[in-house]
């Protein structure tokens, strides 16, 4: 996702702005003229004087007739856009599901999921999850001792 | 103290699981490396779960041996395919393709895997003698000394990076912003924390690493899912004849790649690709056969293949001796040794002498295990080349989850992962590069802790930071690194209206 550097000037500039704020109230160490507040404001500075160099380039860019990058093709993809979003998705369903359901359904579900997103063939798709999800349970719970849940599969756990 | 440390590492290398451990770990690096798009910064990230619940050589182990196969295997599908494997193997693709297509891809591939374990045997070696030296006269540094090599390392990573300054600044500002997240300052006060007591302790430092160079790799798959199926025409013999008459034709050539490499690697910020990078372009400027290269010449192969594995065990040099990372791979390693409670510093050596023989013993044992397995992963780069992404990709996103999971059981380290992975993939598609950010987060506390300290000291006069005699040359240093580049700016501005006004 390309955006022009005029925006991410500007977007870099109001943050910086924000860090500023909120960096003065940090109090100094007692019998010092500096303290926690230093190295942020330093850093907010910083970034507010690149942040005015960025719109300065992309303002010549654009005057000198530089193409504005539109919105990514993807974008316009529906199955694009739910890839993508796949990614989060699957942070957030593993770690709310995982001590319920346990490691292995979880992964066997996200694996399957994810797969046939990508366009992987269904049977394909199961094979590698089950070998997949196994292969990891192994090395990580029967190797290296870590705690992977199990879950409702808890009264066949081995 | 030597020998008995060397034998205690030697004795705990070759314990078999440890072994193993290293076998495996080179068979996973060379995939990692084989497969384009897939980095070896991205095979460290991958290991890190895994490193968590191991013991530190093992650990230490995987990630050494992982590094060196991943960058020496990227050159196969540069040389098949002109797709470079890894981004250090992009400077001499379209050399070692033309190569392929003159039908010397056996030839090509025999130079970049021989010379990347002459390279890297030379890295290993300068860090063998030069560490422990460096370890013992850094032992006296004081905090300005700490200040002036961190600030050294962060200019460094600025002007060395390919894209432009200005970006490599941002970049290196947001890092050092996100340091400050948290408590960990000299005043231990809770900074841009809003009350998350999960933000207390900082960014966590390993998740952060997972998502910078996993996540996001996966983020811009799921933008492109486009794979061509690979057809290789190339007929591959055996790849390592005739190696020893390039050896004996181009020592100059190999000596300049591994020198450079390794001080290229030393250097903050710039790892194996620029290595191969300047390699390349000083190869072909001091070669007798300039007209040559670009069509299909070898000599480039060689010097750049050997700079760009030296670069790896240089990068070491500086991440073990001052905590400060050569490269992104090393960033990740400080790291785990942190978590392994072994504080990269002057006192490494000190404390740990048996890890850091087994470090040396490891970088040796993998680059000579490059050779035999380096073959191997010739003879199955169809196989490999060939390995669908859509697979690959959900497999990647899952294993960063449960292991990040799996480290704290913590909610909030599989959250930095993934605002990290979309920081770092945002940042990438604008051509911000991801290095300097990374060397901020891993610098910014030292950076502030060291000013502050010294500031306390010297009852906040400036001067104190010239008053001794390292310090002070090594703050002149840093200065001039700042200094002669703006001035070249303004003879360059001057120049240009001079030139425009006549």
């Amino acid at each position: 996702m390309k955006f022009d550097d005029i925006r991410i000037g500007v977007v870099l500039g109001v943050f910086s702005v924000l860090v500023f704020v909120v960096a003065r109230t940090f109090p100094v160490i007692p019998g010092q003229q500096f303290g926690a507040s230093l190295f942020p404001l330093l850093i907010s500075v910083g970034l507010f004087i690149c942040s005015v160099m960025l719109v300065i380039q992309g303002w010549r860019a654009r005057r000198a007739g530089a193409e504005r990058p539109g919105w990514p093709v993807w974008l316009r993809q529906p199955l694009a856009v739910l890839r993508f979003l796949m990614v989060p998705l699957a942070l957030v369903f593993y770690f709310m599901a995982a001590e319920s359901l346990g490691f292995l359904l979880c992964s066997l579900l996200l694996l399957v999921v994810l797969q046939r997103l990508f366009g992987v063939p269904w049977v394909r798709a199961v094979i590698v999850a089950v070998v997949v999800t196994m292969v990891i349970h192994v090395a990580f719970y029967t190797v290296l001792h870590v705690p992977l849940p199990w879950g409702v599969l808890e009264p066949w756990a081995w | 103290m030597g020998t008995d440390h060397l034998y205690q590492a030697l004795v705990q290398v070759t314990d078999p699981f440890v072994l193993g451990v290293i076998f495996l770990s080179a068979i996973f690096g060379l995939f990692v490396g084989a497969v384009p798009g897939l980095s070896a910064t991205m095979a460290v990230a991958l290991l890190v779960p895994i490193t968590f619940f191991m013991d530190p050589i093992p650990a230490i182990a995987m990630m050494v041996t992982a590094t060196a196969m991943a960058i020496t295997s990227g050159d196969i599908p540069g040389c098949l395919l002109r797709i470079p494997g890894t981004p250090s193997s992009a400077a001499y693709t379209d050399e070692a393709f033309a190569m392929t297509r003159r039908g010397l891809a056996d030839q090509a591939l025999g130079a970049s895997i021989v010379f990347s374990c002459v390279g890297g045997l030379f890295g290993t070696l300068v860090l063998i003698t030069c560490a422990p030296m460096l370890a013992d006269f850094a032992l006296n540094f004081t905090s300005y000394e700490f200040f002036w090599l961190v600030v050294l390392g962060l200019s460094c990573a600025i002007f060395i990076s390919p894209s432009s300054t200005l970006r490599g600044f941002v970049s290196l500002l947001i890092g050092l912003l996100l340091a400050c997240v948290g408590m960990n300052n000299p005043a231990a006060y809770p900074r841009f924390s809003f009350g998350n007591d999960d933000l207390l302790n900082g960014v966590t430092l390993l998740p952060m690493m997972v998502g910078m160079f996993a996540v996001s790799e996966v983020l811009r798959y799921a933008t492109n899912t486009s794979q061509q199926p690979v057809n290789l025409q190339a007929r591959i013999g055996n790849i390592f004849t005739g190696m020893g008459g390039l050896m004996r034709k181009y020592p100059a050539g190999i000596a300049r790649g591994s020198v450079l490499g390794t001080v290229v690697g030393i250097l903050p910020g710039a790892g194996a690709d620029i290595a191969a990078w300047m390699s390349y372009g000083m190869s072909k400027r001091f070669s007798r056969e300039r007209q040559k290269f670009g069509t299909g010449h070898v000599e480039g192969i060689v010097e750049a293949g050997a700079a760009n594995n030296s670069a790896l065990a240089g990068a070491w040099i500086p991440a073990l001796v001052f905590g400060i990372p050569g490269d992104s791979i090393t960033a990740i390693v400080i790291g785990v040794l942190y978590m392994k409670n072994m504080t990269p510093g002057p006192m490494i050596f000190t404390n740990s002498p048996v890890e850091m023989y087994a470090v040396f013993t490891v970088f040796v044992l993998a680059n000579i295990l490059m050779l035999p397995l380096g073959y191997l992963a010739v003879k199955m780069a169809k196989q490999v080349l060939n390995v669908p992404r859509n697979v690959l990709m959900p497999i990647i996103l899952l294993f960063c989850i449960v292991g990040t999971f799996a480290i704290n059981n913590s909610t909030f380290d599989v959250l930095v992962m993934l605002v990290m992975g979309l920081l770092a993939y945002l940042m990438e598609e604008n051509d911000f590069p991801i290095a300097p950010a990374v060397l901020g987060v891993v610098l910014g506390g030292m950076l502030e802790e060291h000013f502050i300290f010294s500031m306390i000291k010297s009852d906040g006069d400036l001067l104190a930071f010239f008053s001794r005699p390292i310090a002070c040359g090594l703050g002149i240093l840093a200065i001039l690194v700042w200094v002669i580049p703006l001035c070249r700016y303004v003879y360059r501005l001057s120049a240009g209206k001079a030139a425009s006004e006549a």
